[in-house]
């Protein structure tokens, strides 16, 4: 087994946290190319700020995050992060709000910004994943889910190695829910991107990892101290297996014993 | 169009009364100063009127370079503020008009304090405008944009600028109507053009309605600039509708 440094992101023996207190510490990970690692933790257990430490977003207070085995900068154009509300623009359009971050990223690298080669690179794409037909709307007009597949186009089209997902899919209706996990699979099964996903649902966790981690505190440990990270292979065997498989239905109880397990003493 | 005419209805109808009860001698019918404005408005009343509105353009102008790079770094740079929102709020309700003395002497009789006066009516009220609107950007849409590698320029450019120049309109808006008072006030004296100019003449030499037509004109003028600026204002926040 290779060790986590070889991956396209890792890190080893990581905390962070705010003002001066770990919101969670030990946390070693490293996901390989084409990877999905979902993690599953209760609210307010640090997996926004473990995925903002994975964006460079956040300072960690302890290790460093490797991408490609050299330290992650802020705003690192080898990472695309879906913020958990969606992060879009009320002011500008869908299209806007698709190529704004092309538009940034090119003046950072100082080139030119082709405006209209963007515009048709993301038509395509917004095309591609049901938005079709709504470029000049504003997001204001956007259900959630077309917000969050919005989302999803304006981080893919920055091609970034690693693909940050803060429970993308927490906001939605079930129905909605399970229409954007399956357009999730096939996109993370196109690009072949190194992804971690945050959720605070076991039974998508299941659904959508390769390997499924527990962010939670240890137990016995006093409240208020830092979570910790347990890595599990997927118990189903493989990521997508079908909702009404008697085989993800074990899966997701092991994981939930497992779970039970993970915090409480 | 409906706009105006139903506006003009609130407004002659009552005249019509008026000028029937105190004779229109002092208070002319509309349509006699209908028929005065016509005739002076495209010799007379346009000059003068392009006179003030060049006026008010330039202090809003002038007002706006200072009050919205001085606004917007007093909004996100909290030491920024710290050091310059005492003065800004000793200053703001200090009537500007008091100043003009102090105008005149320090920049002459001419145009530049006219301006110069009308600038300092409005640019306290656009710079608090911009300063409360920079403060109040959801750091949540500053964290999205520094998800796709924005730098500060880009925070100003991206989210920070169209959460402002809502705000900056509105206070045009606001403040344009204390402004237009103002000039009115700041063409009386050293100066042969500008309504104000037009109507304290027009008055003097008990031209009365000559002197209405000048009042009509002025009236024109602001709801030109009020209709413009709610134009621009609408499309500005188009996004929000
Ligand atoms: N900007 C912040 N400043 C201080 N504390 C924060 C901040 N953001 C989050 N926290 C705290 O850190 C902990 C983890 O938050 P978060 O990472 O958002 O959890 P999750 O995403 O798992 O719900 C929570 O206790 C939260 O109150
Ligand atoms: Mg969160």
């Amino acid at each position: 087994m290779p060790g986590v440094t070889d991956r396209v992101i890792a890190c080893r023996d990581c905390a962070a946290g705010y003002a001066g207190r770990d919101v969670f510490t030990g946390v070693t990970l490293g996901v390989a190319g084409a990877e999905t690692i979902a993690i599953v933790g209760p609210s307010g257990c640090g997996k926004s700020t473990l995925l903002l430490t994975l964006a460079g977003l956040h300072r960690s207070s302890r290790g460093t995050v490797l991408v490609d085995g050299t330290p992650l900068e802020s705003g690192d154009p080898r990472i695309g992060l879906v913020l958990q509300q969606y992060g879009l623009f009320p002011w500008f359009t869908v299209l806007r709000n698709a190529t704004l971050g092309l538009a940034i990223r090119a003046k950072r690298s100082g080139r030119r910004f082709d405006a209209a080669g963007a515009a048709d690179i993301a038509r395509a794409l917004l095309e591609q994943l049901g938005l079709g037909g709504k470029e000049s709307d504003y997001p204001r007009r956007l259900s959630g889910g077309e917000q969050q597949r919005l989302a999803l186009c304006r981080t893919l089209l920055l091609e970034p190695e690693v693909l940050l997902l803060d429970e993308p899919f927490s906001a939605l209706d079930a129905l909605t829910r399970e229409e954007l996990q399956d357009l999730l699979l096939t996109v993370l099964a196109e690009r072949r991107v190194a992804a971690v996903l945050v959720t605070h649902s076991i039974d998508e966790a299941v659904y959508l990892g390769d390997r499924v981690g527990i962010l939670a505190q240890n137990p016995g440990t006093a409240a208020g101290e830092p979570a910790r990270l347990l890595l599990e292979a997927n118990p189903a065997g493989r990521r997508g297996v079908g909702r009404t498989d008697p085989l993800h239905h074990q899966a997701c109880a092991w994981m939930r014993r497992r779970f039970a397990e993970a915090v409480r003493a | 169009m409906r706009r105006l005419i139903v506006g003009l209805c609130w407004v002659v109808i009552p005249w019509y009364l008026l000028s029937l009860f105190v004779g229109s001698r002092v208070l002319p019918f509309p349509h006699a100063v209908a028929i005065r404005f016509a005739e002076l408005a495209p010799s007379v009343l346009l000059r003068h009127a392009a006179a003030s509105v060049l006026r008010v353009l330039a202090a809003l102008l002038a007002a706006s370079a200072v009050a919205v790079p001085l606004g917007l770094a007093m909004g996100r740079i909290p030491a920024f503020d710290r050091l310059l929102a005492p003065a800004a709020y000793l200053l703001y309700p200090v009537p500007k008009i008091a100043l003009l003395p102090i105008l005149l002497l320090v920049l002459g009789t001419g145009d530049v304090s006219r301006v110069g006066l009308l600038g300092l009516v409005l640019v306290f009220q656009l710079l608090l405008a911009v300063r409360d609107g920079a403060r109040a950007v959801d750091a949540h849409y500053l964290l999205s944009l520094d998800s796709l590698g924005a730098t500060r320029t880009d925070h100003l450019r991206y989210c920070v600028w169209p959460l402002v120049l809502p705000r900056l309109l509105t206070a045009m808006r606001i403040g344009g109507a204390t402004a237009l008072a103002v000039l009115f006030f700041a063409e009386t004296f050293f100066t042969r053009y500008g309504l104000g100019y037009f109507i304290m003449d027009s008055w003097m030499k008990l031209a009365y309605l000559d002197m209405y037509a000048g009042i009509v004109a002025m009236s024109l003028v602001g709801f030109v600039m009020f209709v413009t600026i709610d134009r621009v204002e609408q499309h500005v926040g188009r996004w929000q509708g």
